[in-house]
This record gives structure tokens, sequence and C-alpha cells, in this order.
């Protein structure tokens, strides 16, 4: 059952606590916590995109959109099959958040180098800072040093967390 | 970076046509991306995107997807040389050679065909690039 979150009250001597004091502090947010947004998304078909772009790029159909309250941050989660090409070159993954690109500026949140064409399992984990209250886009984003990166199958996992 | 989004694009060799489409516009370029089936060709910052439009469409219609790039030319001599060591009865050759009863015209034949199964070895492990016209 979807709840909102409503911010914990600071409980006081002589408060009487009502039915509605009771769903809202407890019930609501505990559901809300139970359930607390996600965002999921990913493409296991095996051909997803190849790009040359040495400016940051969205990774075709991995991205969506996320709610937040509470001042809350983001939990990053991305895996991804790549293969990268045209070496030796460096191919970079991130995750924009309303079109801000995460991590460091040049890296992203991952960067591979490869003297040869290497095929490659990758991963990568990130906190951002926290966010304002409302809906943000999320989109995997992706670029290369030079040659070209073919993503094969890719993983998106967004969650909100305090 | 400006997007110039070219749609359905199904029969291209998206290497090569990357590949042609930065040496027509040098600079131009941050890149283009294939996904399927559609391309889009990133106009670096700075660059004036409606006016290159004309030239990266020029560029597709001319594009020949047989036509292989370098690394896919290689590639397909690799895969060529890796059939024919498949294939290659080395067997014959070596008893033929062990023998020592055929003539010199025999012994000339099995040693080059022996290099050629050398040759294939060197292309298969891509040990170098194949000279022009061999695989």
């Amino acid at each position: 059952m979807p709840a909102n979150w409503t911010a914990p009250r600071t409980w006081v001597d002589l408060k009487t606590v009502n039915a509605a004091d009771m769903n809202e502090q407890l019930r609501d947010n505990l559901l809300y916590l139970k359930a607390r947004p996600v965002l999921a998304v990913q493409d296991l078909d095996g051909t997803i995109m190849s790009t040359s772009s040495t400016s940051w790029v969205g990774v075709t159909g991995m991205s969506g959109s996320i709610t937040t309250v509470g001042s809350s941050k983001l939990l990053l989660m991305a895996s991804f099959h790549w293969i990268q090409t045209g070496a030796p070159s460096t191919c970079y993954a991130t995750v924009a958040i309303d079109g801000t690109d995460q991590g460091h500026a040049t890296n992203g949140l991952i960067a591979n180098s490869g003297s040869t064409t290497i095929a490659v399992f990758s991963s990568f984990n990130h906190v951002t800072a926290a966010l304002a209250d409302g809906a943000h886009t999320v989109a995997l984003r992706t670029r290369v040093s030079s040659g070209s990166v073919d993503f094969k199958v890719a993983s998106l996992v967004v969650m909100e967390v305090g | 970076m400006t997007d110039i989004y070219l749609g359905a694009q199904p029969a291209i060799n998206w290497e090569a046509l990357d590949a042609e489409l930065r040496r027509a516009l040098p600079g131009a370029l941050d890149g283009t991306t294939y996904a399927r089936g559609e391309l889009t060709v990133h106009v670096a910052d700075g660059e004036d995107a409606a006016a290159l439009r004309p030239a990266i469409e020029a560029v597709i219609r001319a594009h020949d997807p047989a036509v292989p790039t370098p690394g896919q030319a290689a590639e397909a001599a690799r895969a060529e040389a890796i059939e024919a060591l498949k294939t290659a009865d080395v067997t014959v050759l070596r008893t033929g050679l062990e023998a020592r009863t055929g003539t010199v015209a025999q012994l000339q034949a099995q040693v080059a065909e022996l290099a050629a199964v050398v040759e294939a070895m060197r292309v298969a492990l891509g040990l170098d690039e194949p000279p022009d016209g061999r695989g």
C-alpha cells in the first residue's frame, strides 16, 4: 500500500496521541520505509548500443524517474557488459541526476582502459549528495576517449536512502 | 554538444560509417551512436549542426556497408586463417616430409604448404597484419 512520508514528530509530555497521529507517524511512515522509492531498469537483449562519442551520451533505454522526500540521497547501482574497441582507449560510465553527471568530471563513476579490444563486465555503486524533494530523472551515460564501446547488457537500480 | 538524429539506418556498417564521418568532418564531431538500428551524430561544441547536416547526409548516402574497416578486414583474415588451420592436413604433410621418398618438386610443394600453415597460424594469432592478398 503506498504511503507518504511525514517528518517524524518530536514528542513532548502531555501530548495526547490519537489514531491520526499513530497512522501518520507509525503506520504510514513504516509503510513508506518498507516500500521506499526504487527505480530499476535493465536491458538483457544483448545489443543495446554502440557509440564513439567523446562527450557523455545516454545509454539507450537506461533511464527513468524517481521521487524523493525528506532531502534524501540516492544509492546508484549499475552493472553492465561492454566491449571496448579501437584500443588503446578508455571508456567511461556515470549516472546523470537531472542532467548533472555524478563523480569525476572526466572519469565519471568508472573508467576502463585497454590496449586491445576487450570485453568487460563492470559495475559501480555511488551515493549522491542530498537532493531536493521531488521527481528526479536518472540516466546511465557513457563516453570514450577514442575508439568505441558496445553496450551489450545493462542494469541500473536506484534507491532512495536517508 | 548537439545531437543530430538521423533515424533508422538498418543497413549500415556502423564502425565503417563512423570512421567515414570523422574523415569527412575532421574535428567537427564528438562521435556517433548506433542503437537499435538508429543513428545519432554528436556534433562538437562550437560547430553549426544545421550547417553540417547536409555533409553528414551525403556521407551516409555514399556509404557502402560492404566495405570493411581495416580492423574488420584484419578480423576477417584472422577468422579465415583459423578456418584454414582447422582444415589443414598437417599429418599428411609431416608424413610426406619424413618419408624422404619424394622428388625435389614434391618436397618444395610440401614446404610451401607448411609455410602456408605457419602463415595462417601467424594471422590467426594476430601476431602481425597479413601482407596484401594473403590471409
